[in-house]
């Protein structure tokens, strides 16, 4: 629960530290940074929590398995 | 953001210390699990089957010099087609940054303090890094100009004192490998060194102020990096010998551990941890840079510094979730890593570069004109 009082707090730091560039910003800016802080807050909060234990690495080597399995029987096996 | 202009001697820099990245502490171990005491080989193949990759580069980004990797991309494919490419090439910069930032992670906890739990060496670690996107390319290059010389004074301080220690033997017999393993090792070792190139090509040649001389600073630059880590590999298998080098998971800093001289130069590997923590800065900085820059440009947006910290977190985030153990980061950049950064680095640009022929793009000025054949009827 501490850690994600920390979080809290440092985005507050940010909002704050970045409010007065993004008032002379437009709003495609301003919804970006919205959606970006959001994701990075709650991915961060879910995984101090132990919410999220798995990788999206997971999803991009699920992917490619095939070739690379392929490539590892074919040129590691001799 | 005013525009960034980098001369080509601080790209050149940038090239060598980025090229040789995370590579010095990682790659003498999974290469010579592969191929044992021949992984200088791969090395020296590695490097030299660089230079058509960079001719690739060269032949896309020729007509259009003022364009980022991004921009370019987006021009070529179209708009929607370009726009998911793009966000694709984000996305695989943004998982990168935040793997880096775990690598660090790992690194200082298993070496130096193990007590400390990872996440507070990348969150500091990651400090730096935003720190040095706000402040823009040409800091960072600044920056390395001071670092480099340093760099390279510790790098031959660390050869000189590890040949001593070299048994010729260990890296007998020669040749031994044969030609399967050698080209799986190649393309992994590619994979860690030439393919990630690709994401110098956001800064390259949009903020080099010189062309020609950027050119040849990048071509100058990857065999240097190349160099550096053939030698690094070379002396990993000359000083610990085979078994050692792959059973280790940092072998570079295992021979940093060997140097001792006299009863006074001892436990000096901390030092050279240093040199590895600049060039994984180095890289980290160009992959998250890449991903800010690649990010505003896709959105349109015109100051790309008010996305900096959301990413920061997003990257903070992902590093402590993108490898659980380190074997799941080996196998990952082993397998994985070289397909999917090929497809980005070799598939892509060679895309590029036919659709571009078909659809008879110039550079900027004249616009874009399609082909005669589809026109007349």
């Amino acid at each position: 629960m501490a850690m994600v009082l920390v979080i809290l707090i440092i985005t507050a730091c940010i909002i704050f530290f970045e409010l007065p560039s993004l008032k002379k910003g437009d709003t495609k800016t301003i919804w970006t940074f919205s959606l970006l802080l959001t994701i990075g807050v709650v991915l961060n909060i879910a995984i101090s929590l132990k919410a999220i234990q798995f990788s999206p690495l997971d999803i991009i080597m699920y992917i490619f398995h095939p070739v690379s399995d392929f490539l590892k029987t074919t040129l590691l096996k001799k | 953001m005013e525009k960034q202009l980098i001369s080509s001697r601080q790209f050149t820099i940038i090239v060598i210390l980025f090229t040789v990245g995370t590579s010095i502490l990682i790659i003498p171990a999974s290469i010579a699990t592969e191929v044992k005491q021949d992984a200088w080989i791969v090395a020296i193949i590695g490097t030299l089957l660089s230079i058509p990759i960079l001719t690739l580069f060269m032949a896309l980004v020729k007509k259009m010099p003022t364009l980022s990797f991004v921009e370019i991309t987006e021009k070529i494919l179209g708009s929607f087609l370009g726009k998911i490419v793009t966000i694709g090439f984000v996305i695989l910069t943004l998982l990168s940054s935040g793997e880096l930032l775990y690598f660090i992670g790992n690194f200082l906890q298993t070496e130096v303090m193990p007590e400390t739990p990872p996440v507070v060496f990348s969150i500091l670690f990651n400090l730096i890094i935003l720190f040095a996107a706000y402040s823009g390319l040409e800091v960072f290059a600044r920056t390395l100009e001071i670092l480099f010389p340093a760099f390279l004074f510790i790098f031959i301080i660390f050869v000189l004192f590890i040949t001593p220690e070299i048994e010729i033997k260990n890296v007998q017999p020669i040749l031994e490998v044969s030609a399967q393993p050698l080209i799986y090792s190649i393309l992994h070792f590619m994979g860690l060194f030439s393919f990630p190139l690709v994401v110098i090509l956001m800064v390259f040649p949009s903020a080099i102020n010189n062309y020609t001389s950027g050119k040849k600073g990048f071509y100058i630059g990857t065999l240097i990096g190349g160099l550096i880590l053939t030698i690094i590999i070379a002396l990993s298998i000359l000083v610990l010998g085979v078994t050692n080098t792959s059973l280790r998971t940092f072998p570079s800093y295992t021979l940093a551990q060997r140097i001792s001289i006299g009863n006074f130069l001892q436990r000096i590997e901390v030092i050279m941890a240093f040199i590895w923590m600049v060039t994984i800065f180095v890289r980290a900085f160009m992959y998250f840079y890449a991903t800010v820059k690649g990010l505003g440009e896709i959105l349109k947006i015109n100051d790309h510094r008010r996305l900096i910290l959301p990413l920061g977190m997003i990257t903070v985030a992902l590093s402590q979730i993108v490898h659980p153990n380190n074997m799941h980061s080996s196998k990952y950049n082993q397998e994985t890593w070289p397909l999917y950064i090929g497809i980005f680095a070799l598939f892509l640009p060679l895309l590029l570069l036919i659709v571009a022929k078909m659809r008879n793009i110039k550079n900027p000025e004249n616009g874009k004109s399609k082909n005669e054949d589809a026109g007349t009827t």
